[in-house]
């Protein structure tokens, strides 16, 4: 295929976001404000009680009154398939006969209005024998507390483990899931090297709070087939999720899928759709499912998780041994938790080279919320673990925690662990652009004043199916269909500017299609930073196959090879000559297809299909009297690759910076005693513009190594990971206090003041250049 | 079931006048968005937490899924779908946003475009650090915040407010 290689005009591009217009002026339309006609309203009533058994539900007054029409509970579930999880099926669409979490959904009203299904909820009247909560991982583990689930394993779906790892499923009734991973010779390094240390970290759950909640439409259009509208990021899957759920036809579940507002992990793999569907089929009517902001609190959250991280070292601090124990607070139920799990446990190693390295993670149910993906995978516990000992290790040895990252590096092109792809980043560039920016070098200490790293690499892309198809009529518009949602991370605008460089035209001329499962080209959902990637090479191609086809065609007229063609503007150039395609069109006379497709399907191994780098330098002071700190600078660096729409890449790492920013000060979605305490907007808290630093710099590198077109390569998920360990790292350079637990607050450095042994620890800042 | 008292209202949105009957404890963004079909109001929070809801009403951003529609009988209410002219050409603070590129999800945009232009509707002079503590009312989980500074340190004060 022949890929032109003048200069680029569309990509590089800062455009605006092709639907920026509509969401400024209110015209955008989201899955919440769909109406469909004589729809119902649905409500969910969900547990009051962290463990229970449910002796009965009784629904008659609410069926009784007048508007309600349809009820369903866990006994509507018994002729379906009505368990759901992404590897592991263990989540009833419905709790039968018993519920694991406060917010676990029991039934559901249909009603001809929201508000009278509110009411109907209050009139179903649930018989409960209430147990003993599980509330901890610590709880969980204990040898006499109580199971949340029987000795059976769940239906499950896993793939083959990765290279060098083992997993097992349901060890025991309350671990989802024990991941082992290594390589190397773990038992000798720790022999051999100079230095062993060993420290323990903990993170609090993170509430994902995208400010559109879940919400699902539901209809059946004939006995046997449905129709559905949910802001989920991954339709195809969820077709194959409600085929299997309600036993119908692949190709009778058919799933829209327009813009989303906003989503982080919260919106993929299976949530509420089943609860809507099985509305709809009772009711024999379209259901409207709109979730709450509390509701989709209690719907998923990110893992709480205990860290332990032992690393031996040697004399000069080259990393040489590793070992991990993890234990992640998985909730009432698997949802993505085993996937998250066996990133987490592959990802120890981090940016650096280790000679071998160990790890366990444990995926262990308690009564909360189910946990499942949030942005980043896991990849944000590994480091704010790896990255914060990495700094305590330096201060250990007396070196600078700058030189022996710069050390340790993973190199450009190597692989960072035996079986992985090798990293398409320069690490090393990176620290030196971050340390540059922040004066690490260069600045005169001051007392109470610290500046902190931290790297990560996240992998990306890896094991997805993208399709894509470009249609250019000859009138001068064209249609792009993909299947990656939009998210707010600009991919409709991304991918728009891919087919607007193949084709030579103006962005403006391309419309993107909203997603329908029955039309658009399968894309095996929208994760992993993968759309620009991954769904942008499938564009790309499917591009330049309907440009080929129209230079094909047009070379029919001219007499000519389409090797002597060009495509611009909607004109075919030969030499200096210009032919409007519509014009050649025309001059076939009818019978022509005014239309030329492009097809492509893109489908990458199961590696990382490439690499996302966040290299983030922070510089804070500190009250020592108080333990309250201040971020006066926050640098957050990455690597695009290529970027596509520069001001595009910097919003997503903004977005994500401030969403670290917000787990490192304060966001924590917390239980007391079994009961949540702040699940629900008002008590949580997020950031806001005072909590952003005025100096906030995001810096979007061009090392061009992506696999993507053009070297393109994803970076949503990277600007986040990097955030709490760096705020750690820098509030012990500045008063010498470690804190290792999640969310950084004042009380918590306070009390890590009282233990420091020194005020300051006062490393040298070398900057040993590689 | 209750009975509930049903009352009239007039009000102007966007600057049309509108006479509806209303039960008395509808809310405001229930109002706009289902009985005058204005969806551009975002629900998000639906606890007066993120201002992703906010119109303007006599010019004052309010939350309008914690504000009961009787209390705009007799106001002139601003939604989103009233900022940009009529023949869709952005305001001062849309452009800004546009040209900044602000909207990711957008799903809190509306609000942060209206919160935005009642502040310039109110300070003709307006000073960059004043317009934040304004916008330190509403939430956007998308961004990182930074480009609203940039934004709105481009937009120039608007004599012309309205
Ligand atoms: S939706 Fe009204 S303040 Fe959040
Ligand atoms: S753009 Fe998504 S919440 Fe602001």
């Amino acid at each position: 295929m022949n890929i032109r290689t003048n200069t680029l005009t569309q990509v590089g591009q800062s455009i605006p976001d092709v639907d920026s217009r509509a969401k400024l002026t209110g015209s955008a339309r989201y899955t919440s404000d769909i109406v469909i006609d004589e729809m119902l309203h649905a409500k969910v009533l969900r547990s009051p009680h962290p463990h229970a058994l449910i002796r009965s539900v009784d629904v008659s007054r609410a069926l009784a009154m007048p508007g309600v029409a349809a009820v369903v509970t866990g006994d509507d579930l018994t002729a379906l398939d009505f368990t759901y999880g992404m590897f592991i099926r263990d989540q009833p669409v419905l709790a039968k006969d018993k519920v694991r979490y406060v917010g676990e959904p029991i039934a559901a009203v249909a009603a001809s209005t929201e508000e009278l299904a509110w009411r109907a909820l209050a009139e179903i009247r649930v018989d409960y024998d209430v147990l003993a909560p599980v509330s901890s991982i610590a709880a969980a583990l204990d040898e006499r507390a109580p199971m949340l689930f029987g000795d059976e394993l769940h239906a499950s779906a896993l793939p083959p483990p990765p290279p060098n790892s083992t997993w097992t499923q349901e060890p025991s009734p309350n671990i989802l899931f024990d991941f082992n991973h290594g390589f190397g010779d773990v038992d000798g390094w720790f022999q051999r090297c100079h230095h062993v240390f060993e420290d323990r970290f903990t993170i609090g759950r993170q509430s994902h709070c995208a400010l559109e909640p879940h919400v699902s439409l539901a209809r059946f259009v004939a006995d046997h087939a449905v129709e559905v509208w949910s802001n989920n990021q991954d339709p195809f899957l969820l077709r194959q999720d409600i085929a299997r759920i309600f036993r119908l036809k692949l190709d009778d579940v058919r799933f829209h899928a327009g813009l989303v507002g906003g989503g982080f992990g919260s919106k993929s793999y299976c949530k509420i759709e089943p609860i809507a569907v099985l509305l709809a089929r009772k009711a024999r009517r379209a259901i409207r499912l709109a979730l709450t902001m509390s509701e989709s609190m209690m719907t998923v959250c990110d893992h709480g998780a205990e860290i332990w991280l032992r690393s031996g070292v040697s004399a000069s601090g080259e990393t040489l041994v590793r070992e991990a124990v993890v234990n992640l607070d998985g909730g009432a139920y698997a949802d993505a938790s085993p996937s998250v799990a066996m990133r987490i446990g592959t990802r120890f190693n981090g940016p650096y080279r280790w000679r071998a390295v160990r790890s366990r993670v444990r995926v262990v149910r308690t009564t909360t919320i189910p946990a499942g993906s949030f942005r980043g995978f896991g990849a944000g516990h590994v480091t704010w673990a790896c990255e914060s000992q990495m700094d305590m290790i330096a201060r250990r040895l007396g070196r600078d925690p700058y030189a022996i990252r710069a050390d340790n590096f993973v190199r450009l092109g190597t692989a960072g662990a035996p079986g992985e792809s090798v990293l398409d980043s320069d690490l090393m560039e990176g620290l030196q652009t971050v340390g540059e920016r922040v004066g690490y070098k260069s600045k005169e200490r001051v007392p109470k004043r610290g500046i902190g790293f931290a790297v990560a690499v996240k992998g990306g892309g890896g094991s997805h199916r993208a399709d894509a198809r470009v249609r250019v009529w000859a009138s001068g518009a064209v249609s792009l269909a993909a299947g990656v949602t939009e998210i707010g991370q600009s991919t409709r605008t991304v991918l728009t500017q891919i087919a607007a460089e193949v084709l030579n035209i103006d962005p403006d001329r391309v419309a993107v299609e909203d997603i329908d499962t029955d039309t658009t080209p399968f894309d095996s959902g929208t994760h992993a930073s993968n759309g620009a990637t991954v769904a942008g090479l499938a564009v790309r191609e499917a591009a330049e196959k309907a440009r080929v086809r129209i230079l094909e065609f047009a070379g029919g007229i001219l007499q000519c090879t389409s090797a002597e063609l060009d495509f611009c503007n909607f004109q075919v150039r030969r030499g200096e000559n210009r032919y409007l395609l519509a014009d050649l069109v025309a001059q076939r006379g009818p019978g022509v297809d005014t239309m030329f497709a492009g097809e492509a399907s893109v489908q990458t191994g199961s590696g990382s299909f490439f690499w996302m780098p966040v290299w983030t330098a922070v510089e804070v002071e500190v009250d020592a009297e108080t333990g309250a700190f201040k971020i006066l600078r926050l640098i957050n660096a990455t690597d695009a690759g290529r970027a596509i729409n520069p001001q595009r890449c910097v919003s997503q790492i903004e977005g994500a910076a401030v969403q670290g920013l917000g787990q490192a000060l304060f966001e924590n979605l917390a239980y007391c005693e079994a009961q949540p305490l702040n699940a629900t907007p008002l008590k949580y808290r997020l950031p806001r513009i005072s909590d952003v630093p005025h100096q906030f710099e995001t810096i979007i590198l061009e090392q061009g190594h992506g696999p993507g077109a053009y070297g393109v390569k994803g970076l949503g998920e990277s600007g986040n990971l990097t955030i709490p360990a760096a705020i750690a790292n820098a509030i012990a350079d500045a008063v010498g206090a470690r804190v290792t637990d999640l969310p950084i607050t004042p009380d918590r450095v306070l009390k890590a003041l009282g233990v420091a042994s020194k005020p300051n620890t006062n490393v040298t800042r070398t900057v040993e250049a590689n | 079931m209750t009975t509930r008292d049903r009352l009239t209202i007039r009000l102007t949105v966007n600057g049309e006048a509108h006479t509806v009957e209303i039960s008395s404890n509808l809310m405001l963004v229930d109002l706009v968005r289902e009985r005058l079909n204005l969806q551009g109001t975002r629900v998000a929070c639906d606890q007066g937490a993120c201002g992703a809801c906010t119109v303007l009403v006599d010019g004052r951003p309010i939350t309008a899924c914690l504000s009961f529609a009787f209390t705009a009988d007799g106001a002139a209410v601003l939604t989103i779908e009233g900022v940009a002219g009529s023949d869709n050409t952005l305001d001062t603070v849309q452009l800004a946003f546009h040209d900044s590129g602000v909207p990711q999800c957008g799903f809190c945009t509306p609000g942060m475009v209206l919160l935005a232009k009642a502040y310039y509707m109110q300070q003709p002079m307006p000073e960059g650090a004043d317009v934040e503590r304004w916008l330190d009312a509403n939430i956007c989980r998308c961004s990182g915040y930074q480009v609203f500074r940039r934004a709105l340190h481009s937009t120039p004060p608007r004599e012309d407010a309205p």
